[in-house]
């Protein structure tokens, strides 16, 4: 197959900067290996914008796992490449598709020796192969097949390729015509799908830019004056005074600081949490992690855990799972407004393990119950003007986490304040003995 | 007075006169590189005493300087790394490096780290300390080699002998983050299996037994996803 290597060195941004050509391929772009040193940026890079643009990644291997990975890509003009793609599992898909029809009209040749269904049966199996591969080119074929599989094996005569007796030149011609269109049609509903959700999902994904964009511009602003007028004013502001701009800014970055975790923990949830490395993992020795690292941020809140009596194994990512629980916490620092205490404790159920973590502060406003543990994507859409910063994102982060460990999280308000309460499937003990 | 020089290879300049002006501030010597290159050719004319590492360099391969530095030299090697990295952090302490540091951290814990990595080149405390007594204690708790015991507040903790060999190992390099791969490898060779829900569950059964809080340990502390630390002893 056509196509042509290319290097492409990762930085840490995840953008893509082209070092060398490796392996000439088609040779399209072979000669422009000079650019190892001029760190041209991927945006004002014309070759990094016609790769992109115009031809699709097929192939790319990741050489390191470090933030300066080399990557090799493999790529190839995209109409070309979609229609007629060549896989392995379509070709797995399509065999099988074909054997089955071919069964299935050997049972019914036994039943009914005329043979007068194979040709339903075939255009049937076509498009089946059109709807579950990629492109046009295994529903073309498919058609092929079945206009030689029905002549050849189940209409007279027998186990041979005539086309010639009479009327069967214009019976196969319109079943090849009637094959190739309905896989035609096939290949391009399912295109049409497919192209309707992903616009529906960069809609979602413009939300949660704009709404974050401007979340964090917010804080920003803040930094920037408050820093600006130490340096402007130096010597005449009060020390006291610059004491607490300078609070200020480090509290307006620790919440930048969490807001962007949380963007990450998101990228890392997308493709229906296929990033994930799940391990089993003792619950309590992560949320005790948690609880050590979120006294460092907030010492004045004083946090208990207390460890359950069984050890609780959980298959979870971990890094996600200590971002759910300190987003918990710093929400019921943040909301619960007068949160001078949180208590962690643990149920253990047959199948399942549950956290609770309960907070003397304020509770959760009756009005937002309902709406604090909605979908990232949903609470972005609804969102008002008038709702407050932060308001949330953390919170269906966490839900989103949570789902994707098939566990549900749920918050109610006690007398105290609001307690959470994060149910998680346990993974079964093997045996632990050293 | 003398002050130790620790070179700093960091190719992000506000980071860079952060870690700097901390340094400066706190009796240290700070040498400052901006590339992996640069940073090379410093460590062998300074000789510094501490090297701080950001594992994303443009130029150069974190990795490839620590093993470099490896081959000649005992030099304690702090490494910076971003949240999400794990996977990286690991390979680093496995490839030699001493301590890490997640960014963003504050000024308080690079100061610990970049202490606890110069008194352990200095004095070898652990080691030395169960060498002469063969004993390691650190608050209310003592591992007693020559025993094959720990004790807490004296009394015997009943460990069994596989809780006992993970705790022993904990306390030879306490102080120090040792991996969960290095100490699978320690403990039941190099040919078992990386699996570490073994060593999970082993060391929830050890809190159970030395800590009072086994979700609030004090001894025994977690590093997520990287390994566990032993607290220094006295």
């Amino acid at each position: 197959m056509g196509g042509f290597y290319w290097v492409y060195r990762q930085t840490e941004g995840g953008a893509l900067w082209p070092v060398r050509p490796a392996n000439g391929g088609m040779g399209l772009l072979s000669g422009s290996g000079e650019r190892e040193a001029g760190g041209l940026s991927p945006k004002k890079d014309p070759l990094y914008n016609f790769l992109t643009s115009d031809y699709d990644i097929l192939w790319r291997q990741d050489l390191k796992r470090n933030p300066r990975q080399e990557v090799y890509l493999r790529a190839m003009k995209r109409t070309f490449h979609e229609w007629f793609r060549v896989s392995w599992r379509d070709t797995g898909v399509s065999l099988a598709i074909l054997l089955g029809a071919v069964a299935l009209c050997a049972v019914l040749l036994r039943l009914d020796p005329s043979g007068g269904y194979a040709s339903m049966v075939f255009v049937l199996a076509v498009v089946c192969i059109a709807r579950y591969t990629a492109g046009y080119l295994y529903g073309i074929f498919a058609s092929f097949v079945g206009v030689v599989c029905t002549n050849y094996i189940f209409t007279y005569p027998y186990w041979s390729l005539d086309f010639s007796v009479a009327g069967y030149p214009l019976t196969f011609l319109a079943m090849l015509a009637v094959s190739i269109v309905v896989s035609a049609l096939t290949t391009q509903i399912k295109d049409h799908e497919r192209l309707r959700s992903e616009t529906e999902k960069e809609k979602l994904r413009g939300n949660l830019l704009r709404a974050i964009s401007h979340d964090i511009r917010t804080p920003l602003t803040s930094i920037v004056g408050s820093v600006s007028a130490i340096l402007e004013n130096g010597d005449k502001l009060p020390r006291a005074d610059c004491r607490e701009l300078l609070t200020h800014v480090q509290e307006e970055g620790q919440w930048l600081i969490n807001m962007v975790e949380n963007l990450l923990s998101i990228t890392r949830m997308e493709d229906g949490g296929a990033l994930l490395s799940r391990q089993p993992e003792v619950l309590e020795e992560v949320a005790g992690s948690a609880v050590q690292k979120f006294r460092r941020r907030h010492p004045a809140v004083e946090v208990s855990i207390r460890a359950p009596e069984e050890i609780a194994l959980v298959s979870m990512d971990v890094t996600l799972m200590e971002q759910v629980l300190m987003n918990v916490m710093e929400n019921a620092v943040i909301h619960g407004q007068s949160t001078t205490a949180i208590h962690i404790s643990f149920r253990q159920e047959r199948e399942t393990v549950t956290m609770v973590i309960a907070d003397n502060g304020g509770g959760v406003a009756q009005h937002l119950l309902p709406h604090i543990l909605q979908d990232t994507y949903a609470q972005f859409q609804d969102r008002r003007s008038d709702t407050r910063r932060n308001m949330g994102i953390g919170l269906s982060v966490c839900r989103t986490i949570i789902a994707a460990h098939g566990g549900v999280i749920a918050v109610k308000n006690t007398e105290q304040g609001a307690e959470f309460a994060i149910t998680l499937p346990l993974t079964g003990e093997e045996e632990t003995d050293v | 007075m003398f002050k130790d020089k620790i070179l700093v290879i960091e190719d992000e300049a506000g980071i860079r006169s952060l870690i700097a002006a901390v340094l400066t501030a706190n009796d240290y010597d700070p040498i400052l590189s901006v590339s992996g290159a640069d940073g090379m050719s410093m460590l062998t004319s300074h000789c510094p005493d501490l090297l701080l590492l950001d594992l994303g360099l443009p130029d150069m391969d974190g990795m490839e300087i620590i093993r470099s530095v490896r081959e000649w030299s005992t030099l304690p090697i702090v490494v910076l790394s971003a949240r999400n990295h794990e996977r990286d952090k690991v390979a680093a302490l496995d490839a030699g490096a001493d301590d890490y540091l997640t960014k963003p951290f504050g000024a308080a814990e690079l100061l610990a780290r970049i202490r606890t990595a110069i008194r352990h080149t200095r004095t070898q405390l652990p080691s030395s300390m169960i060498a002469s007594s063969g004993k390691f204690c650190t608050g209310e708790l003592v591992i007693d080699y020559d025993k094959h015991c720990v004790f807490l507040r004296g009394e015997n903790a009943r460990l069994t002998q596989g809780e006992y060999r993970i705790v022993a190992l904990l306390g030879k390099y306490a102080g120090r983050v040792l991996t969960y791969d290095f100490m699978i490898r320690e403990l039941w060779g190099p040919k078992a299996k990386s699996d570490n829900q073994i060593l999970r569950v082993n060391m929830a059964n050890i809190r159970r037994k030395i800590e009072d809080n086994p979700a609030d340990p004090r001894y025994i502390v977690t590093e997520m996803g990287v390994g566990y630390r032993m607290i220094e002893g006295e």
